[in-house]
């Protein structure tokens, strides 16, 4: 593998660091390297973490060769669940478990209103252990800060219970289970830091306050010889899930982690460090040092006709033939899925519930083979609902119960009426199907099938092939936090006009940009998000806006930040 | 780190907690006691040394049966090992066991078993006390273990192949890298080179190779043919070493006794459990044994124990069980581990070793638990006596009274003297809990004065402590005065005189005279006085005169006391075969 002096230093140093690196700088990849290293010096234990599982694999991907089973290559969460939530749990008050409950979590009244409604796991734990909500709740007036308030004890007590109970748990609180039982416990604390003598993560720009805390807490021990903190607080796009870039600056200050910097970018031309460099709060853009670095295509902008979002794509496509670049190599990006979606323009729109839609693309998953884990639990947790009603959920069944659902799932799922008769025939065959599974474990199911899979008149006239297995097509949209730590030879971000129930502070962000004002601190996630989005492009970017006052403003705006307008 | 105790639930005959003892622990018990249920509980859960294979996997019969070959009682089981004094390195390696309910230094690896639906048996690893079921393997293969069957074969187990245990001591003391790896395979490229260059080896492979090329004929059924001493290859050239012993010079183990190949076989294990690579990850190594005194003769039992206690190095833990009196004796008490069929329910297990003894008993215990004193460990009931006289009398005694010692597990075990103390203090609620008669002396002293007061006389101060040391398991039994004076004075003056005229013919004669019409305490007096120089002898005679049943015989009351309290009645006498005395 060859490595830059610059990331050789990264695999050599000893110590605690926290390294900023820029896109494109190779740094999962001498992070591996590093990994390698380290594990291969006898007697030394490693923990290659990342945020995301996507991460992992890839810091998993680069390694020279298999680590042995005394290291961890994961994602922090599953770190921090083996070594302290799922051994210690029941220092913290579970009575049974734990069980991490991924979705489906009851929701909390408002106001006492029945129709102000939050789920509990919206609300997250910060490191003091109050609640906040980072999500936007649209079905319930006033700020999140009110909503807490007003409920704060109420979700309080029902997640505690929740715990002690069934030892139930969100993904979320897991961490918040971890972060008291290090603090509490600092000999489970030492004997975890113990454990390994390098801890190192990856994408640390995004792993949640919680998280960062808790690797604070190991490293308080002493016992850990080296902390490695690796990621780009300038890519730091999952404040919504607690994460924060600024914690991990504070984390690596209070601990005295050095700093380090990785600033050569070995993706993206020049010209699109250029353009980046204004969604960055880096003084000087990064210097491309990559095979495309003499790339001479310009960062473009367009405009698109606000209420047909499509056209972006046949204007997208335009341009990718004029700069000769492939379309399989190039990415659409948007923010939010709803732009995603009116971007793909799914042919046929059809109103269909959440567990019909969900069961349907599970029967397409079936028919096409990528039938998953979590496909499978989705079918299991309907039979059960359907066999014992809301009170039963799968995790509290013993192992003989648990097999038996499990061969009830897949009777339901082999039982599915073929994709190809009209959607409303089709969802009354999924509910025969569903009786008929959940008949194999309870004699009278307790919900009748008819509730959980409705179904509605218009489904008549659209088939299910045409609502759930659209054509497959060589441009696929997609979010920009799906695509992280990847890249393409071209990207085109599209820009969605403001909307009411949809705020986005994109327009903001680059009006702000473009005049040179501050950035307001809302916009400030848009602008980390514009950055990823950006620097996802080898050779070619594309900005499209609405065709809009405001959007031509911006468009005429962003010819001073190195943007040609097409 | 150690094993500190084996919890079980629903497992064979176990339940509940049995302690061990670290560097050495030694099970000692009566068969069936459950010894072998520990070491295999053990071999369950911790992981083997060498490979999945040697893994003792469950099955049906492991859950808790009715004993009469039924379906289970229970269908699930859970056996827990609780390992103790983590150090800090390796309460890192088993943060996932890590159990502060028992203990801040304490760790447990626990495995559930449940019996499918359809007969199957599924397993699950915990850790600590967390119901959650996700241990890493790198903390369970913190323990690992090699495990020695009682009815083993060394020769046939060290054998050269793939399964050679050589091979893990050659590995570690030759890791990768090591320059002692090229030496050996060159060692055996240089043999094939010089074979290569004999005559005779030339000639007779291309013997083969003609007839081999006639069968096959030269066409696609051709094959290559060779003869070669041993592939040049590390692990094929370590695979085909063999461990050799013997008195004069080395010899193939199928040229030795089992005795001495059994050593071999040990001292092999041992060496391949404790010279592991130095940058190894803490691991505690235990060497489970099961009857290490198999094929051993006394002497070298003990030789084989004081060597156990040697390797007390804090990375190995040896685990041995025994039957045997002379290992159990050349152990210090405080190794030991005593496992007590009960009645009903789980065997239960005692350890002097927590029974708060000082230094000064155990050291005393340590020297005065021979072969025959240690027998008590291996006892349903212990009667504890002075002296030989009583050793010999009391099983004669207790055949006559229809509850005859061995058929009940009972032992005569004679202390050689009055120092009970030490043994006593052995048993208890929370001790042994096996029946114990104490039987001693009460030396009350006759003298005018009292007898004329009608005053009961004291007991002397040594009697009167020892009674002291009674309780629930424990019976203090003592003679007014001593044994033979109250044989007498229980109406037998007739049968003694017998017996003394046997050891001394002219004094009993002229005994026998002079007492014609003596109270039976005069008589006893008398007695007394002519047999304490003989007390031996008159014992031996005394036995041989009862074991006839037409003479009729008086046993005293304390003797039959400290019988009925260890000894059964045995339903039917007579439909039983003739019992053995020890």
């Amino acid at each position: 593998m060859d490595l830059t002096d610059a990331q050789r230093e990264i695999v050599r140093t000893e110590g605690d660091f926290l390294l900023l690196a820029c896109p494109g700088s190779g740094k999962t990849r001498a992070a591996a390297a590093r990994v390698m290293r380290v594990a291969g010096e006898p007697g030394t234990k490693v923990a290659a973490c990342s945020y995301t599982n996507v991460g992992a694999e890839r810091i998993a991907s680069m390694l020279e060769q298999p680590l042995q089973p005394k290291h961890f290559v994961g994602t922090v969460h599953t770190l921090l669940l083996r070594y302290v939530v799922y051994p210690f749990a029941h220092l913290a008050g579970a009575k049974r478990g734990p069980e991490l409950r991924h979705e489906e979590w009851p929701a909390q009244k408002v106001y006492g209103d029945r129709k102000q409604r939050v789920p509990l796991d919206e609300f997250q734990y910060d490191t003091e252990g109050h609640l906040v909500l980072r999500r936007p709740q649209r079905a319930v007036k006033g700020t999140s800060e009110e909503i807490v308030a007003s409920v704060e004890s109420a979700v309080k007590a029902r997640k505690k219970g929740f715990f002690r109970e069934a030892g139930m748990v969100s993904l979320d609180d897991a961490m918040w289970v971890a972060l008291t039982l290090l603090r509490k416990y600092p000999e489970i604390a030492a004997a975890f830091a113990r454990r390994f003598d390098e801890i190192l993560v990856d994408e640390a720009q995004d792993t949640s306050e919680l998280q960062l805390a808790c690797i604070g807490e190991l490293r308080k021990t002493g016992s850990l010889r080296s902390l490695v903190l690796i990621g780009d607080l300038e890519q730091s796009i999952y404040s919504f899930q607690g994460a924060s870039a600024e914690g991990c600056r504070a984390l690596a200050a209070e601990r005295g982690l050095r700093e380090l910097t990785l600033s050569e970018n070995h993706r993206c031309s020049q010209k699109i460090c250029d353009a980046a460099r204004h969604f960055c709060t880096r003084a000087m853009a990064d210097s491309a040092v990559g095979e495309t670095r003499d790339c001479e295509i310009d960062p473009e902008v367009a405009l698109y006709p606000h209420d047909d979002p499509e056209q972006a794509m046949a204007l997208f496509r335009e341009r990718l033939e004029a700069h000769q670049i492939p379309t399989a190599h190039a990415a659409v990006l948007a923010r939010r899925r709803t732009m995603v979606e009116s971007l793909a323009g799914t042919g046929v729109k059809v109103d269909v519930e959440q567990r019909p839609a969900r069961i349907a693309r599970l029967a397409v998953a079936l028919a096409e083979g990528t039938l998953t884990r979590s496909d499978m639990r989705y079918a299991e947790r309907t039979v059960a609902r359907c066999a014992y009603g809301d009170a039963i959920g799968p995790e509290d069944l013993d192992d003989d119960a648990r097999v038996a659902l499990r061969a009830a799932a897949y009777r339901f799922i082999s039982a599915l009426p073929s994709l190809d008769g009209d959607l409303r025939t089709w969802i009354s065959g999924a509910k025969e199907a569903l009786m008929a599974g959940a008949a194999l474990v309870a004699d009278t199911p307790a919900t009748a099938a008819g509730m959980l899979l409705k179904s509605k008149a218009t489904h008549q006239t659209v088939t299910v092939a045409e609502v759930f297995t659209p054509p497959p097509r060589d441009l696929v949209p997609q979010t920009v936090h799906s695509i992280k730590g990847e890249d393409r030879e071209a990207i085109m971000m599209v820009v969605r006009k403001p909307h009411g129930s949809d705020p986005t502070h994109q327009f903001e962000l680059f009006d702000a940009i473009a005049t040179g004002t501050e950035v307001s601190e809302e916009a400030e996630e848009e602008r980390r998000v514009t950055f990823v989005a950006l620097t996802r492009a080898r050779r070619y970017c594309l900005v499209a806006l609405p065709d809009t006052k405001r959007g031509r403003a911006i468009a005429e705006a962003s010819l001073a930040l190195g943007f040609l307008r097409v | 780190m150690r094993i500190k105790a084996l919890q079980s639930k629903g497992y064979r005959n176990l339940a509940g907690e049995v302690e061990l003892c670290s560097p050495l622990a030694v099970l000692v018990g009566e068969n069936n006691a459950g010894k072998s249920n520990l070491v295999d509980a053990l071999r369950t859960v911790l992981e083997p040394e060498g490979g999945p294979r040697e893994r003792c996997w469950l099955r049906l019969e492991d859950f808790t049966h009715d004993g009469h070959g039924g379906d289970p009682i229970e269908e699930e089981l859970e056996l827990g090992v609780v390992l103790s004094d983590l150090t800090p390195a390796e309460k890192g390696r088993l943060v996932t066991c890590l159990s502060p309910k028992t203990g801040a230094d304490c760790a447990r690896i626990r495995m559930r078993a449940r019996l499918g639906a359809d007969g199957r048996v599924l397993t699950e690893w915990l850790g600590g006390d967390s119901e959650h079921a996700d241990v890493e393997r790198h903390a369970r293969s913190a323990v690992s273990f090699v495990y020695l069957h009682p009815l083993r074969d060394a020769a046939a187990d060290l054998r050269p192949g793939r399964d050679n245990k050589l091979i893990g001591l050659i590995n570690a003391l030759a890791p990768r890298g090591d320059a002692d790896r090229d030496a050996i395979v060159a060692a055996a490229q240089a043999a094939n080179d010089a074979l290569d260059a004999i005559t005779a080896i030339m000639r007779a492979r291309a013997a083969i190779a003609n007839r081999l090329n006639s069968m096959t004929g030269r066409g696609r059924f051709t094959q290559q043919s060779d003869l070669a001493f041993h592939d040049p290859r590390f692990e094929r050239v370590v695979g085909s070493l063999r461990a050799k012993i013997g008195e004069l010079s080395a010899l193939e183990m199928r040229e030795n006794g089992l005795g001495y190949n059994n050593l071999l076989y040990m001292a092999v294990l041992l060496a391949a459990i404790a010279d592991q690579p130095g940058d190894s990850e803490p691991t505690l190594r235990v060497l489970l044994v099961e009857e290490p005194e198999a094929h051993l003769h006394p002497q070298l039992q003990e030789l084989l124990m004081r060597f156990l206690e040697s390797q007390a190095v804090a990375t190995t833990q040896v685990i041995v069980t025994s039957h045997s009196p002379t290992f159990a004796s050349s152990a210090r008490v405080e190794r030991l581990t005593v496992l007590t069929k009960m009645p009903s329910g789980p065997p239960q297990a005692r350890v002097p070793a927590t029974f708060g003894l000082e230094e000064k008993q155990l050291s005393y215990l340590h020297r005065f638990l021979d072969v025959t004193k240690a027998a008590l460990f291996f006892a349903r009931g212990v009667v504890l006596v002075e002296g030989v006289a009583e050793q010999l009398l009391i099983p004669a005694l207790a055949q006559r009274m229809g509850r005859p010692l061995a058929p009940s597990g009972v032992t005569v075990i004679n202390v050689g003297g009055v120092a009970f103390p030490p043994f006593t203090a052995l048993f208890g609620e929370e001790r042994l809990t096996s029946k114990v008669a104490v039987v001693s002396d009460g030396d009350r002293q006759r003298d005018v004065e009292s007898e004329l007061d009608g005053a009961p006389t004291d007991l002397s101060p040594r009697a009167a402590d020892l009674l002291e040391t009674a309780g629930a398991n424990l019976a203090v039994l003592l003679a007014e005065r001593t044994l033979e004076w109250d044989l007498a004075a229980a109406g037998n003056v007739d049968v003694m005189l017998k017996a003394l005229t046997a050891v001394k013919p002219r004094v009993g004669a002229a005994l026998e005279k002079q007492l014609q019409g003596a109270s039976r305490e005069d008589a006893a007096d008398a007695i007394l006085d002519k047999v304490k120089d003989v007390k031996g002898r008159f014992a031996q005679e005394l036995a041989a005169i009862l074991d006839d049943d037409a003479v009729s015989f008086e046993i005293p009351k304390y003797l039959q006391d400290a019988i009925k309290w260890v000894a059964d009645e045995l339903p039917a006498a007579g439909l039983l075969p003739e019992p053995m005395e020890r």
